[in-house]
């Protein structure tokens, strides 16, 4: 229990001290999960409405294969990435291993899969109504992907949501293809492992809590900005 | 513009709609009335091209961007209701749009809930809102699914002289025959067996 109440002491200090390298480590988690999860919306909002709206050969395996694939270990995930980044990978020309565009897209794989999904089952989920009524008013391709989302906006960003903290809290892909460099790849995953793994438990825990802490954070905003849509 | 021959429509191994022969002329009007579960709905949807497994011959000399559907308990967009009011004029262009708004907005008496949740509005002025978003598309065939229910009776005035005043083929299904639609053809559909 101490080394809990430790944690979050040592966690509040190094905060409020502005410690650059919980600072720089915080701020990589933020943009590259972002940056990841930004990629894949865009991405992955038409893919899922596409699923939802329409029937094809093996669309129930395609669907099924996405969600077994929200499950996606991260290490496995890591260890694909590596190996398409490395030297010898179809990727190593780009010379993206060991940067923080490797992690972008590693947890844009990640991503992707959960917000088609989800968005998938958002879509599914409305009145058949909205669809015959943007159908029937004859909206074009773009307005009715725009008119799904807003209609089916909260499950759409419960999507999203889900997806960034299950990248903002991943390590598999940060440690594998981001090598855990300081300054440069470091995120607080990566940090939070680190500084355990050298003994320094409370600070790890502390890394840790401002994870947790910028999840929170987040969901507040996003159901803030859901109240918000919906006091229209 | 719509004609259909040996028409039916099974679902479950029951023919839920069926039709013989029904010739809709162009800018013509007509009511279609028939008992409850003979089919008026699932015939307006096939029409609209939403009921895809049917038999025998449909013939539609319309777009299916120009053949509009109301539904019998119409679908409220989240948003204002001026922005439902719109939403069809983003995909069409529609000359003189503003104007032609302004008149529909009037006649129907939407001025005062412009600016509200059109979720939150009355069956009535749902209705109107829904009326009203399909005429603004000009459609050439305009499908309506019981317009009158939850109107008052300036509402079906105005929803009457809209349909009058418009160059559209439209088809109204109603359980019962309606005198104020006294300028439309008639059809019977007959229940399906």
């Amino acid at each position: 229990m101490k080394i809990l109440i430790d944690g979050m002491a040592e966690a509040f200090q190094l905060v409020v001290s502005g410690d650059p390298l919980v600072l720089d480590a915080a701020w990589r988690s933020i943009w590259v999960t972002s940056t990841a999860i930004a990629l894949a919306t865009v991405a992955g909002l038409p893919i899922g409405i596409f699923l939802a709206r329409t029937r094809f050969f093996l669309h129930r395996v395609v669907v099924t294969t996405l969600r077994a694939c929200m499950a996606l270990p991260t290490v496995f995930v890591g260890v694909v990435c590596f190996a398409m980044f490395s030297r010898q990978g179809i990727l190593g020309p780009m010379e993206l291993l060991y940067t923080p565009w490797a992690i972008v897209i590693g947890e844009f794989v990640l991503a992707l899969p959960i917000i088609i999904s989800l968005t998938y089952g958002a879509v599914q989920s409305l009145d058949p109504r909205v669809g015959e009524t943007i159908q029937t008013l004859g909206a074009r391709a773009w307005l009715r992907i725009l008119t799904y989302i807003r209609e089916a906006r909260i499950g759409i960003s419960l999507a999203i949501l889900t997806a960034f903290a299950r990248c903002v809290t991943e390590l598999g892909i940060a440690m594998m293809v981001g090598g855990n460099i300081k300054s440069q790849t470091r995120t607080l995953a990566t940090a939070t492992a680190m500084e355990t793994g050298k003994g320094e438990f409370a600070r790890g825990l502390a890394m840790g809590l401002i994870l947790l802490a910028i999840a929170i954070v987040v969901m507040s905003v996003m159901t803030w900005v859901n109240r918000q849509r919906e006091s229209r | 513009m719509i004609y259909l021959e040996n028409f039916s429509v099974t679902k479950q191994d029951k023919t839920i709609c069926r039709v013989d022969k029904l010739d809709i002329r162009q800018n013509t009007c007509v009511l279609i009335s028939g008992a409850n579960g003979s089919g008026k709905t699932t015939l307006l949807r096939s029409i609209a091209g939403f009921e895809k497994n049917y038999r025998g011959q449909m013939r539609i000399d319309a777009p299916a961007r120009q053949t509009v559907l109301v539904h019998q308990s119409p679908w409220m967009l989240s948003g204002t209701a001026k922005f439902n009011l719109s939403f069809g004029l983003k995909s069409h262009r529609i000359d003189n749009h503003v104007e032609k708004t302004r008149k529909l907005v009037e006649l129907f008496q939407l001025d005062n809930v412009l600016k509200s949740d059109a979720k939150t509005l009355s069956g009535g002025e749902q209705r109107r809102i829904a009326i009203a978003r399909a005429l603004l598309t000009e459609p050439r065939i305009l499908l309506l699914d019981e317009p009158f229910s939850d109107l008052d009776e300036p509402g079906i005035n105005s929803v009457v002289a809209a349909i009058q005043s418009i160059e559209s083929t439209v088809v109204i299904v109603s359980p019962t025959d309606l005198d104020l639609l006294e300028f439309a053809q008639r059809f019977e559909l007959a229940g399906a067996t």
